[in-house]
C-alpha cells in the first residue's frame, strides 16, 4: 500500500485534458488566446493534454474532458446541443468572454422586435431560429467566468494555468476606476462625460479609458450588493447627462441592462 | 442516382462551415458551402441605434478582422456625414490596416494552411516539427498586433479610432521601436516566402472575374476606387446598386453576383489587378516565383497573402517614417450630425468590404447593409469546387477530401463575417 502510494507520488501528475468550444460569436476571444503566441502554446503543452480545438486541430471527439473553455453564445439549436453535450463530458467549465458570460451584441435582440430584425436582414428566410440571447449559464452550469469583450489575454493566461493545477484563480473585484486611476487617466465623469467605470468589474487594466474611450461595461456589473447605491447614483447622473434612451442602448450592447435595472 | 459527399465540419477556418457536394452519375451536380454559424442580425440590430455605436458593434462581427469592420464603419459614417479627416488620421488608419493584414494573413498562412501542405494533422504538430519557423511566424504576428494596439488601443476590437479622427495620439517612442523591428522581420518574410513558394500547389485553373480596390498612388488597402475585371469603371455607388445579394429562403449567407457573374475578391484579386503597385521587396519576391499573372489558380491566393504580408511590412516602415515627420493633428475633428447616406469601402484581408449606411437627422441609423468578402466569394468557391472535383479520382477517399478542404482553405473563408 505504502509502496504504491510512493510510486504514485513520484510519477508525474496526469495532465488535464482540455477542450475549447466556440459557439456563435466573433471568435475574438479565441484569437486573444492565440495572440499570446508562445506563452499560450507553452502553457498549453506544459499544463494540458489537448482534447479539442476547432482552430488548431482536426481531431476526433473524446468522451471526457477535464476542463472545457467556452466562448460565444447560443444562436443556433446546434449551439445549445453541443454546449449541453460538452457540459456532460466536462468536469469543469469556464465561460470565456462576455458573449458566453453576458450575451454581447446579439443580446440587443432581447430588447427590440427580433422578428422584425430577422425579416429586415433575411426577408425570404423560412422560420429563422431566432431565440432570445442568454448567458450560457442559463443552459448549463458554469464553474468560472472570465469576462471581457474581448478577454484580457494576460488575465486569461493566469486563469488558464491556475485551473490546470486545481487552483481557483483570484479575479479582480475592484471597479474599473481602480486601474484607471492607477494608470493616471483623467476622470471622464468629473469632466462631465459618461462612463460606467465606477460599478463595472475591473481587471481589464482600464484599457478603453487609456484611450479616453468611456467604459461601456463589457465586463459586467460588480456582483456585490455594496455597489447598489453607487449604481443608483450613477444611473441618475447618466440619465441626466445623456438621457434614458441613449443610456439603455449602452447597457444593451454588452447585456447588462437587466442586471442594472434590477439593482436600481 | 445522386451520391452525396458531406464534409460535416471544415476545421481550421475562421468560424464553422460545412460542404455538401452532390454527384450524379459520377459528375458533380452541385456544391453547397454552408455556414454553421448562427446569424447575429447585426444589420438589423444597428437600425434604430446611434451611428456612434456602429464602429463598436460592427468590430464584433469578426475577432480576426475587427480593424477592417471598425474602420469600414467609420468610413461609411464619414461618407454619410461628409467629414473629411486629416492626413495624419489617414496615415494612422493605414498603419492599423497594415497590422490587420499582417496579423490575419500570417495566422491563415502559417497555422491554417501550412499543415495541409506538409500533410500534418494539425498546427501543434507543426509547432513541434518546425520550431524555428513557428517562432518566426509568431514574431510577425506579434509585431502586427502591437502595431494595432499602439494606434488602436487594443489588438482586438480597437477603440481609439473614432469618427473624425483618433481619441488619443499614439506614443512616438512605441512607433519608433516598432519601426526598428521591421528590417529583421522582412528577412523572415523573405524566408517564409521561399517556403510558401516551394509548396506544391495543386494544378488548377478556372477563369473568373476579380474585384478589388485600386489606387493610382499605392497598393490599395485603406482606400481607392473600386476596380473589377467585369466593369473597370464601376464606382462604389454603382457597385452597391448593381450587386445582387441572394435573399434565399434557407441560407444565412447573402451570396453575391455582379451582372449575373460570380467573382473573386481577396489577395489574388488584388494581385491580379494591382501588383504593379507593390513595394519593391514584395514585387521582387513575386517576380521570383515565376508565376504568370493574372493567375487563375485559386491556390495562388495563399502565396498572394504571403507576398502581401511582405508588402505590408515594407509599407509600415514607410508610413511610420511619414507619420513621425508629419505636422498637424489626428485628434477627432468637430463635425455636424445630419442626415445622409454613405458607403465605406475598404480592403479586408479576404477582399473588398462594404458598409452601407443611411443616417437620419438625429444621428440614428435608418438602413444598414454590410457586404463581406466571404459572402462575395462563396459563389466563386462553389464553382471552383465543381470545376476542381472532376480532376479528383475516387472522390470520397480521404485524400480527395483533404484536397477539397485545401481548396476551401485557400480562400481563407471567414464564416463569422459571412454570417454576421
Amino acid at each position: 500500500m505504502k509502496k504504491s502510494r510512493t510510486k504514485k507520488n513520484r510519477s508525474k501528475p496526469k495532465k488535464p485534458v482540455v477542450a475549447f468550444l466556440s459557439l456563435s460569436g466573433c471568435e475574438g476571444c479565441s484569437f486573444a488566446m492565440l495572440d499570446l503566441g508562445g506563452e499560450f502554446f507553452n502553457a498549453l503543452v506544459h499544463h494540458y493534454k489537448l482534447g479539442e480545438h476547432h482552430f488548431l486541430e482536426e481531431m476526433k471527439e473524446k468522451s471526457h474532458y477535464d476542463i472545457c473553455f467556452v466562448d460565444g453564445s447560443c444562436l443556433t439549436k446546434e449551439n445549445v446541443k453541443v454546449l449541453k453535450e460538452m457540459r456532460k463530458k466536462s468536469d469543469f467549465m469556464v465561460a470565456v468572454g462576455s458573449c458566453a458570460a453576458l450575451g454581447v451584441v446579439p443580446v440587443i435582440k432581447n430588447f427590440v422586435n427580433k422578428k422584425q430584425k430577422a425579416k429586415y436582414v433575411y426577408p425570404n428566410l423560412r422560420e429563422p431560429f431566432n431565440p432570445d440571447i442568454h448567458p450560457i449559464s442559463r443552459y448549463v452550469k458554469v464553474d468560472l467566468v472570465i469576462p471581457g469583450c474581448p478577454i484580457d489575454n494576460k488575465e486569461f493566461l493566469k486563469v488558464f494555468t491556475d485551473v490546470a493545477q486545481g487552483i481557483t484563480p483570484a479575479l479582480s473585484h475592484r471597479p474599473v476606476c481602480y486601474e484607471c486611476q492607477t494608470n493616471g487617466n483623467p476622470c471622464l465623469l468629473q469632466k462631465g462625460e459618461p462612463c460606467l467605470g465606477p460599478v463595472i468589474q475591473g481587471g481589464c487594466n482600464a484599457v478603453c479609458l487609456n484611450s479616453r474611450y468611456y467604459c461601456r461595461g463589457c465586463r459586467g456589473l460588480i456582483q456585490d450588493p455594496a455597489y447598489d447605491d453607487a449604481i443608483k447614483t450613477l444611473n441618475k447622473k447618466l440619465e441626466k447627462m445623456i438621457g434614458k434612451r441613449a443610456l439603455h442602448h449602452i447597457f444593451q450592447i454588452y447585456g447588462i441592462q437587466e442586471d442594472w435595472l434590477n439593482r436600481l | 442516382m445522386t451520391k452525396r459527399i458531406k464534409l460535416k465540419h471544415i476545421a481550421k477556418i475562421e468560424g464553422h462551415a460545412s460542404l455538401i457536394t452532390d454527384l450524379e452519375r459520377g459528375e458533380i451536380n452541385r456544391a453547397r458551402f454552408r455556414t454553421l454559424e448562427g446569424s447575429r442580425l447585426i444589420e438589423g440590430i444597428l437600425v434604430g441605434r446611434n451611428y456612434q455605436e456602429a464602429p463598436l458593434i460592427t468590430a464584433r462581427i469578426c475577432g480576426v478582422c475587427p480593424v477592417v469592420h471598425n474602420l469600414g464603419s467609420i468610413k461609411a459614417i464619414e461618407d454619410a456625414l461628409k467629414i473629411k479627416v486629416s492626413e495624419k488620421t489617414v496615415v494612422l488608419r493605414k498603419l492599423m490596416m497594415m497590422g490587420q493584414f499582417i496579423q490575419s494573413h500570417s495566422l491563415h498562412l502559417y497555422f491554417l494552411t501550412l499543415p495541409d501542405y506538409f500533410k500534418l494533422p494539425n498546427s501543434l504538430k507543426l509547432l513541434k516539427d518546425f520550431p524555428i519557423e513557428t517562432k518566426q511566424a509568431l514574431e510577425i504576428r506579434a509585431f502586427a498586433n502591437k502595431l494595432i494596439e499602439v494606434i488602436g488601443g487594443r489588438a482586438i476590437h480597437p477603440m481609439n479610432s473614432a469618427v473624425g479622427g483618433f481619441m488619443k495620439e499614439p506614443s512616438k517612442q512605441e512607433l519608433i521601436a516598432l519601426s526598428e523591428q521591421i528590417d529583421p522581420l522582412l528577412k523572415i518574410g523573405e524566408k517564409l516566402t521561399k517556403l510558401f513558394h516551394s509548396l506544391k500547389y495543386p494544378k488548377f485553373s478556372r477563369k473568373t472575374e476579380y474585384v478589388a480596390t485600386s489606387n493610382p498612388n499605392e497598393y490599395a488597402i485603406y482606400g481607392g476606387q473600386l476596380n473589377s475585371t467585369i466593369d473597370r469603371k464601376i464606382t462604389k455607388e454603382k457597385f452597391i446598386k448593381e450587386v445582387e445579394e441572394n435573399y434565399s429562403d434557407w441560407q444565412l449567407i447573402k451570396k453575391t453576383r455582379l451582372k449575373g457573374k460570380v467573382y473573386m475578391v481577396g489577395a489574388l484579386a488584388r494581385l491580379n489587378l494591382n501588383r504593379s503597385k507593390l513595394r519593391p521587396g514584395a514585387k521582387a519576391l513575386l517576380k521570383k516565383t515565376g508565376i504568370k499573372f493574372p493567375s487563375y489558380n485559386t491556390f495562388h491566393n495563399v502565396l498572394g497573402q504571403m507576398i502581401e504580408t511582405v508588402h505590408c511590412l515594407e509599407e509600415s516602415k514607410v508610413l511610420i517614417k511619414k507619420y513621425l515627420a508629419m505636422k498637424g493633428s489626428s485628434a477627432v475633428k468637430d463635425y455636424r450630425v445630419k442626415s445622409g447616406k454613405g458607403i465605406g469601402l475598404i480592403e479586408a484581408p479576404r477582399g473588398s468590404l462594404f458598409h452601407v449606411y443611411e443616417i437620419d437627422q438625429q444621428g440614428y441609423l435608418k438602413n444598414v447593409n454590410i457586404i463581406t468578402p466571404t459572402a462575395q466569394f462563396v459563389n466563386n468557391l462553389e464553382e471552383d469546387i465543381e470545376a476542381f472535383l472532376p480532376d479528383i479520382n475516387d472522390i470520397s477517399s480521404p485524400a480527395s477530401r483533404r484536397k477539397i478542404k485545401m481548396l476551401v482553405r485557400a480562400y481563407d473563408p471567414c464564416m463569422t463575417c459571412a454570417t454576421h
